[in-house]
Parts: C-alpha cells; structure tokens; sequence
C-alpha cells in the first residue's frame, strides 16, 4: 500500500496534529508500509499534486486547517497555502480513499472529491478539541487533547491496517463514546463535562462519503 | 445552525464557561485556539467563535435532552 500524510506544524493546532502525525508514520514504518510524508518544506501544493500523480497513492491522510471548500498546508509568507480547494483541483481525490483530520472538508469539498468514485473520511464542522496549556510544548504529554486525537489516530491506523472506511470510522465512534463514558463516570473532576461535548461534537460532525466499503490493500 | 445567540442561550453558555478550568484552551481549526476567558468574550460580542461555541453547547444539550446522546452511547 502507499500513502501520502500532510504534517504541517504554525500554530497550536497543527503542532497537535503533527506529534499524533508522528505517531502514524511511526506505525507505518513498523509495518513496512510505504507513508510519503509532506512536511516543511515540502509541503506544497504542486508537491502534493505531483506525488499523487506519480506515486499514485491509494490513501491520503490530511492533518490540517480546513473549511467547507478547502484543506490547507503549510503557511507560505503568512498565509496557509491550500492544498486541495473544490472547483481547482479536488479531482485529484476522485479514486482515492482520504481522511481529512481538518475542519468542515466534509460539508461541500468531501461530496465533489468523491462525485465519480472514491471516498472521503471527514467533518462538516469544526474538528475541535481542549488542550491542556500546561502541556502545549508536549502534545502528546497532553491527557485533555489525548481524548480527541487519538480516536483520530486509530481511525487512521485502522485504514492503514486496510480497514474499510466503514470499519474505521466505527472505530473513531467507538473510542470516543468510551472516552465519553470515561468522563462522565468523572463527572466530579473539572472540564470532564466540557471534554465530553466536545467529543459529542466531533463524532456528530463525522461524515463517510461515497464508497464507505473502500479500503486500501 | 444558530447564527445569533439569544439572551437565554448567552446565559447558559457562560454559566458552562465558569466550570471550565483555566487551563483548558480551545482549538478550532483555523479559527485559532482560545482560553476560557478569551471564549467569554467572543460569547459575548456573539461574533463568529462565539457562535460556534454557542453552537456545540446547544447541539450537544438538544442531545442530552432528546434522548440521542443517551441513545449512541449504549448503541
């Protein structure tokens, strides 16, 4: 199997996404699957236009900034560069099995990549999550984001694995219902509330689009 | 979607602020990352992240009150 992984790391977020980011390429090494990873600086649009067409990956994993139409890159000259953008080149998606761990994709870009063939894993709200402040320096230190990143992560090492995107996004439900059961057995302690809304949020705001039996072999 | 807080809402959403603890930050995608008292605020000027907070916390007490949250979790 080949894939593609999109790492940025500007800001709290997506220095976030990118220590759980680690985390799979990790994986992938372990398992001897061949995960193209697109970071600074090679993370760019036409960098990630031409390793599509010619590694031909079957798998896309975004970490990202996203909104309704777009997933984003890296920051270039104070701006984030888009990297798939509906209406300029989301047909590099069509064929191809995607996860987007970015905000709102799955309300319009993810239902145009997946029009023909294809599927697109992703939210149609923003993907949200607390972070403990005195951990932003060790996300993965960090138990509050924990709760959120890594149902993510299994989704996306269940896709690895070759899971169908049905399975793996039952995964993600899963692992965020028992950590919202976890929580709500403490309701005592702090932000235990908090977390388990957000939690709800996210895996509401879920979305598998198109062919939801697609898996990468 | 709400795209306006109402009064009542406002109240309830910073009353859920107040229990959040201080060391708890926010991130929402590119909107950026925001402490509690910095999601006061937007709660109050009901500009943008303000909506989208007031958001999550009335979609998730419709949950709660609907049966659905009760639902999915022993599905």
């Amino acid at each position: 199997m080949k894939a593609i992984i999109t790492m940025p790391n500007y800001d709290d977020a997506t220095s976030y996404l990118y220590c759980y980011a680690e985390e799979l390429v990790r994986f992938a090494a372990e398992n001897n699957l061949l995960l193209i990873q697109l970071k600074r600086p090679r993370l760019r649009r036409n960098i990630l236009e031409e390793s599509i067409f010619k590694q031909e990956p079957q798998l896309l994993l975004f970490n990202a900034h996203g909104d309704e139409n777009t997933i984003y890159g890296d920051k270039i000259g104070g701006e984030a560069e888009y990297l798939i953008r509906e209406g300029e080149n989301h047909q590099l998606l069509q064929g191809k099995l995607t996860y987007a761990r970015a905000c709102s994709a799955a309300a319009s870009l993810g239902r145009a990549a997946t029009e023909n063939a294809g599927c697109f894993i992703g939210y149609n709200q923003p993907f949200s999550f607390w972070t403990d402040t005195t951990r932003t320096t060790t996300p993965l230190k960090d138990k509050v984001a924990h709760f959120f990143l890594q149902p993510s992560n299994e989704l996306a090492i269940s896709l690895l694995r070759g899971k169908s995107a049905r399975e793996a996004a039952e995964i993600f439900n899963n692992l965020s219902k028992k950590n919202i059961l976890h929580l709500l057995g403490k309701q005592d302690e702090p932000g235990a509330m908090a977390s388990a809304m957000l939690l709800w949020n996210n895996m509401m705001a879920q979305q598998v689009l198109g062919d939801t039996e697609m898996r990468c072999v | 979607m709400i795209e306006k807080i109402s009064a009542e809402l406002k109240k309830i959403v910073l009353w859920r602020l107040e229990t959040i603890p201080s060391n708890f930050k926010l991130s929402v995608g590119n909107e950026g990352s925001f402490t509690k008292e910095e999601l006061q605020q937007h709660v109050e000027k009901e500009d943008k992240i303000g909506v989208i907070f007031a958001n999550i916390q009335l979609n998730f007490m419709k949950a709660l009150a609907s049966g659905e949250f009760s639902k999915t979790l022993a599905e």
